[in-house]
């Protein structure tokens, strides 16, 4: 087991920031934490770090207890943090280096994996630039070298691309996904559930501080009724052409609103084929029509009662 | 060494900050020295010998006149000159002399009837100090002739002459309270080491502090805390470095000091000034420690250090007596000033030029300067940790 969380709890005052939290994870696999602003997820990860005291719990890395003076632990954890940490004062090639040496003291193998590091990240041309100097893309990508060049076998992401343009960030993804691929386990906070469903293996959801779902995004999604949405836009219809659709198999929900109607099917086929066949009986007219499975955002909606994003 | 190296790069990265401020130091020390160089001039030309150069004419030739000429000679510098009245107005005009005086015929006779209507015939140079000092001498000798006269009608005037030459011979030893005959290069060095206190508390907290808070930045310092490398190793380099950089400026300016004033430097004292001055490093280091940790998280935090360093080193600095005087200060200021490390600093600087090492009340003196500046180093460093502690503890930073 690469990371054992028993029990973990974390108050600030009166406010309960984790409340029994438990985590596993194995080795080589993406777990990710999933939650709105406010969840828990950072301070999940500074107890992980052993950067904040806990009220209750254990935690423990590589099947040893991790604390603050655990050195033999920690030499073998990168972090890329929320915020970028980097010295405003030294180069792209300066930064990565300095954070580096604080795991690797041998200067020529440090030099070999600045430079694989840069490589990877594809900052090369960046090296001689202070942090200043680049785009926002640019410097998390830094942010992540500087996490990562001494090579660890635990990665801990705590949303690294927040505020990114979106072509940065699926480069970004995808230097993770093959991060992974070269045997290094991760753990992934992010509240962009595309993104966590994208890269991880695995999934914790937690809202307030409190796990309130966990697994694959498969075994997620089995977890609620949604198993289709279809929405149906420029649409005008009646009451009684509503009560019409609500007699269709499958068919839970039924939400008509702004020339809007979106239909919750709990499964079974041909679900739109069936719609739009009652549409047309119907004589209603419509624009565009579309089917979706449902996403992590519809798990967290359906469990809380609300956005991922509020 | 990690965090050595990446004090030392940064720093690096900051030479060219540190050299502005060095010229901006340089050019302020010069400026001060200008002025209290003019100072230390214009302070001792009042205990300069005054040489006074005055002309008479003896139109009496009586034993009273011949006595006075005779005081005139040993008290100041007589010249001869025509005693027309053309040629004494020229001799006046030319700076010649500063005072004519002319003993009118029958001048004795009518002293001793003290008829007050018969006076000495004067000419002096308008709002010159020197005619005025040889107008008081005048009657200061012609005050004590008219009271031996009364006091022993039959005294000649030849023992008058004697006794009046008595007094006059007699020479007062004029001392200045704080500043006991200061050559040049001691005033010089004085000034040279109060102002760099300055230099030294205004450095450390710009250039050092500013370093250790890039280092202590927030997200920066998680990822060195999460890292394998300890809390007493980061702090014991940091301490490191922060003496190292110390010193090397130290170093610098003793050096300067020593190119300036080699004789001064190269004896006892230069070797104090030298102590004191590392002392005082030592002070404005810990400062900057304690200032960089009260302003961990605080945004805009440069502005601060400016703020700081403005209120700090340059307001500490004048009430201290780092650019005017300690004799010249109130004692209510002094008294204020007394619970700040400058005021040592600066006393120790005053004391050394008269500094005896015989002396046990100079060894005294110097000793508890040192001693009290060292106290401030342990307390300013102490606050430091303390404050950075409790900032760990309120962020609940392990």
């Amino acid at each position: 087991m690469i990371v054992h969380v028993d029990n973990l709890v974390k108050r600030y005052g009166d406010l309960l920031a984790l409340d029994h939290l438990n985590m596993d994870v194995e080795k080589g696999e993406i777990l990710g934490l999933l939650g709105p602003n406010g969840s828990g997820k950072t301070t999940a990860i500074n107890c992980i770090l052993a950067l904040l005291q806990y009220d209750k719990g254990n935690i423990s890395l590589f099947d040893q207890p991790m604390a603050p003076d655990a050195y033999d632990l920690k030499r073998r954890i990168g972090v890329v943090l929320q915020n970028v940490a980097v010295f405003e004062e030294l180069t792209v090639y300066e930064n990565i280096d300095y954070f580096c040496s604080l795991y690797v003291k041998e200067s020529a193998k440090r030099k070999q994996l600045v430079e694989e590091a840069l490589r990877f990240v594809e900052l090369q041309e960046f090296s001689k630039y202070r942090p200043s100097k680049l785009s926002g893309g640019l410097l998390r990508r830094l942010n992540i070298a500087c996490g990562i060049a001494h090579k660890p076998d635990l990665l801990i992401m705590d949303e690294p691309t927040v505020a990114v343009d979106p072509q940065s960030r699926n480069a970004i993804l995808e230097g993770i996904k093959k991060l992974n691929a070269l045997g290094t386990t991760i753990i992934y906070t992010s509240h962009y559930m595309e993104e966590v469903e994208q890269i991880c293996t695995r999934i914790i959801v937690l809202d307030k501080g409190k796990q309130i779902a966990k697994g694959t995004k498969e075994q997620l999604k089995n977890m609620i009724a949604l198993k289709e949405k279809i929405t149906v836009e420029q649409i005008h219809i009646t009451a009684p052409q509503i009560a019409q659709l609500k007699q269709l198999e499958n068919l839970y929900e039924c939400n008509y609103q702004g020339e809007t109607l979106e239909a919750k099917f709990t499964g079974g086929n041909h679900n739109l084929l069936h719609l739009m066949e009652t549409l047309q009986r119907e004589a209603v007219a419509f624009g565009k029509v579309y089917s979706e499975k449902p996403t992590l955002n519809d798990v967290f909606l359906e469990i809380t009662g609300k956005e991922l994003r509020d | 060494m990690q965090v050595f190296k990446l004090y030392m790069k940064i720093l690096n990265k900051k030479r060219s900050t540190l050299f502005t401020y060095l010229l901006i130091f340089s050019i302020i020390w010069i400026g001060l020295s200008t002025i209290n160089t003019k100072d230390v001039n214009k302070a001792n030309t009042p205990f300069r010998n005054t040489v006074i150069s005055i002309a008479y004419i003896d139109q009496d030739h009586s034993d009273l006149s011949r006595s006075f000429t005779n005081y005139l000679k040993h008290t100041m510098k007589v010249k001869t000159i025509d005693s027309n009245e053309e040629a004494l107005k020229d001799a006046l005009f030319a700076n010649e002399v500063n005072y004519i005086v002319m003993i009118p015929k029958g001048f004795e006779k009518h002293f001793l009837e003290q008829n007050s209507n018969f006076k000495l015939i004067t000419q002096k140079k308008a709002n010159a100090t020197e005619a005025f000092l040889a107008e008081q001498k005048v009657e200061s000798y012609l005050s004590s002739v008219s009271s031996y006269k009364k006091a022993a009608p039959s005294l000649s005037y030849q023992a008058i002459d004697k006794k009046i030459k008595k007094v006059y011979q007699q020479h007062a030893v004029i001392s200045m309270v704080d500043q006991k005959d200061l050559s040049f290069k001691q005033e010089m060095n004085v000034m040279y080491f109060n102002t760099l206190g300055y230099i030294l508390l205004s450095l450390m907290i710009l250039i050092g502090a500013s370093i250790m808070m890039s280092i202590f930045k927030s997200e920066v310092h998680i990822r060195t805390l999460a890292s394998p490398i300890s809390n007493t190793s980061f702090n014991l380099q940091l301490f490191l470095a922060n003496i190292v950089f110390g010193t090397g400026i130290w170093l610098m300016f003793t050096l300067l000091s020593i190119l300036l004033n080699t004789k001064e430097m190269l004896t006892m004292q230069g070797l104090l000034y030298a102590g004191n001055s590392f002392t005082m490093t030592m002070v404005a280091l810990s400062f900057a420690f304690m200032a960089a940790n009260l302003l961990r998280g605080v945004r805009n935090n440069m502005e601060a250090i400016n703020g700081i360093t403005n209120v700090f080193a340059l307001g500490s600095c004048f009430i201290c007596g780092n650019f005017v005087p300690q004799s010249v200060l109130s004692k209510q200021v002094l008294d204020v000033a007394a619970f700040l490390p400058n005021y040592w600093y600066v006393k120790i600087n005053d004391l050394l030029p008269h500094f005896h090492s015989a002396s046990i009340a100079n060894w005294h003196s110097l000793l508890q300067g040192y001693g009290i500046q060292w106290l401030f180093v342990i307390v300013f460093f102490l606050l430091g940790i303390v404050i950075s502690r409790t900032k760990q503890r309120v962020h609940n930073i392990t």
